[in-house]
């Protein structure tokens, strides 16, 4: 591959400056030009690998040792391969092997096997790594060259999470199976790939923090912003949290993810306009029970996160859910998450499994009633409006008798809203008001919502 | 010099033909070894036995680590194992920029079990082993063609 055109266009490094290979951008262009002129039948191959014990070098021994493994390996696969095909190093200590020709590639990965996993010797130390490959071709499963490199990272992360060395793309599953199972490798490439550098995820806009505005309805001030995560999938999309979270939680990410989205949050919420008496809107996260079961680590994150950007502790809610399971420990962090001053809301309150005895020792702030609470309120059955209406006053009153200050979520109509207000309820959130939006927009609501402090109420 | 260090490292033969295949091959590595190892500062020596090479090679460190990078990509041969790789005081086979020990002498160790283990320990006393049966076998072999000459 002729790398001298590729280097004259700075702004997206289309070549690694550590290796002098193709960058991810540099074959993901390649891949796109192919995808624009592919001949059809001709063969194309991709394989993804991975240096699989290369964190550990890197930490042990140095960064700087590390980089002449990478630049090593590099130039092992340049010798092997280059003759025949396009090798990129396209992350950290990720490669690429492109074959334009038929090639046997149960060879060819034997081959990198063989010669990534020989001993180097460096700065009077013995380095054996190992490697692990995923692989893809053009056919039934990949129609077009771009798919290729997803294809061969998925595979690779199959090969990781199953334990073996290699593994081809496959589909062999039922159509609906399989693209849960594309979606869960694709947050795992995503996380994956992001895992090292994580800021890669936000100059992607990959995920994405969007901010719902929580109003007082009786000041008419914007009360706080609840955080809330989107995955803009490349190709997919927008992704909703119900669809990713509980993937995040099942292959591990979970904190990751979290504490990216609290630290983003709250450095965000220090932008915050502030009202009419000074006062900075709060901000309120929610916590994955995941994050719960390292005590320690969430106590931590949260500590950082705040010290970091600064954000008074008690503007900071963080919101759990009633399916966590309410055992000692977790009392515990929760009385220390409150003893730095931030405070606990229970989401979709009265939907959980939480006994009243649970939730009078459970040491909580605020209640957030779900939306199912209030859904037929106003609407065009009056029975199941009338029901609506006497369990969201029996959760609102449980709430105040717990001394609990509630927060009602999925208010979408004017009745909705004025039903609640006359049951005693004050904060709400709900698209009446806003949907979750970007950083810039929801400044720019705070800034329109929040009346004068001497003003008329109006609401 | 004080970065003076020795490698030894075994590893299987992947030359397929007859044995006078691998005896051609065996002249080859030894004659491109004699001609890049001065300019290197590197000394050493070869053994063949069993379908599997023993190399001992010496000399200033990054000189080795290059000359044992290039050894690594040899397709002659696979499954390399490092049996040490540290400092020395003085080098074993200093007048030979490569001698070939022998090419049918039989080991004096289990290869095999030695490949398996994953003890540093073992594999370092194999490594000093190693090279004082090169060092015996490069002996013999000079008292044998120094008997011929005279």
């Amino acid at each position: 591959m002729n790398i001298e055109p590729l280097i004259a266009h700075s702004e997206a490094p289309r070549v690694d400056a550590l290796t002098g290979l193709a960058s991810r951008v540099g074959l993901e262009e390649h891949l796109a030009d192919l995808s624009a002129a592919h001949p059809p039948g001709q063969p194309l191959s991709l394989l993804a690998l991975e240096l699989s014990r290369f964190g550990h070098v890197n930490d042990s021994m140095g960064a700087e040792l590390g980089n002449r493994i990478i630049a090593l390996v590099a130039r092992r696969l340049t010798k092997l391969f280059a003759h025949a095909a396009i090798v990129a190093r396209t992350h950290g200590n990720h490669f690429c092997l492109l074959f334009k020709d038929t090639v046997d590639l149960h060879e060819q990965i034997a081959l990198v096997q063989d010669f990534t996993q020989r001993p180097i010797a460096l700065s009077g130390e013995v380095i054996v790594l190992s490697v692990r490959v995923g692989a893809a071709e053009l056919g039934d499963m990949v129609e077009t060259p771009s798919g290729l490199l997803h294809a061969a990272e998925v595979a690779l992360h199959r090969a990781k999470r199953e334990g073996i060395k290699r593994q081809f793309f496959q589909s062999d599953q039922t159509s609906e199976a399989r693209l849960a199972q594309q979606l869960e490798n694709d947050l795992r490439v995503s996380l994956f790939t992001h895992h090292a550098e994580l800021h890669r995820a936000i100059t992607n806009r990959e995920f994405q923090v969007l901010y719902q505005p929580i109003v007082d309805t009786q000041t008419h001030q914007v009360h706080a912003v609840e955080a809330l995560i989107r995955w803009h999938h490349p190709r997919r999309g927008l992704i909703p949290p119900m669809d990713f979270i509980p993937m995040a939680e099942q292959i591990q990410v979970m904190d990751v993810l979290g504490s990216w989205v609290l630290r983003r949050a709250c450095l965000d919420a220090m932008t915050l306009p502030c009202d009419a008496t000074g006062v900075r809107p709060g901000l309120s996260v929610n916590v994955s029970p995941i994050q719960f079961a390292e005590p320690g680590v969430l106590l931590s994150t949260v500590k950082q996160a705040l010290s970091d950007s600064g954000l008074e502790p008690a503007l900071l809610k963080l919101e759990i859910t009633e399916s966590l399971s309410l055992s000692a420990t977790k009392f515990g962090v929760l009385d220390e998450l409150r003893a730095l001053g931030c405070q606990i809301a229970m989401d979709d309150f009265g939907t959980g499994y939480s006994s009243l005895t649970q939730l009078n020792v459970v040491p909580l702030d605020y209640v957030k009633l779900d939306q199912s609470f209030i859904s037929h309120i106003g609407g065009p059955d009056p029975v199941e409006d009338q029901r609506s209406d006497r369990m969201t006053r029996l959760v609102l009153s449980l709430a105040k008798a717990l001394d609990l200050t509630s927060i009602v979520e999925g208010i979408e109509t004017e009745v909705q809203r004025d039903r609640l207000r006359q049951h005693g309820a004050r904060l709400m959130q709900g698209y009446l008001f806003a949907r979750p939006l970007p950083l810039e927009d929801v400044h720019e609501f705070i800034t329109r919502f929040n009346q004068p402090a001497q003003g008329e109420e109006h609401v | 010099m004080s970065d003076l260090r020795s490698l030894a490292y075994i590893s299987k033969n992947t030359i397929r033909g007859t044995e006078e295949d691998v005896r051609e091959a065996l002249r080859a590595i030894i004659a491109t070894a004699e001609h890049n190892n001065p300019r290197l500062g590197v000394t050493g020596a070869l053994l063949y036995s069993g379908g599997y090479f023993c190399q001992v090679i010496e000399g200033p460190q990054e000189a080795l680590e290059a000359l044992f990078e290039s050894i690594q990509m040899d397709r002659r041969h696979g499954d390399v194992t490092v049996l040490h790789f540290e400092p020395i005081a003085e080098r074993d086979f200093r007048e030979w920029a490569m001698a070939l020990a022998g090419v049918e002498a039989s080991m004096r160790f289990d290869i095999e079990g030695l490949r398996q283990s994953k003890d540093e320990l073992v594999m370092k006393e194999a490594g000093h082993h190693l090279v004082s049966v090169l060092e015996e076998l490069v002996q013999q072999r000079q008292a044998v063609l120094q008997h011929v000459r005279t």
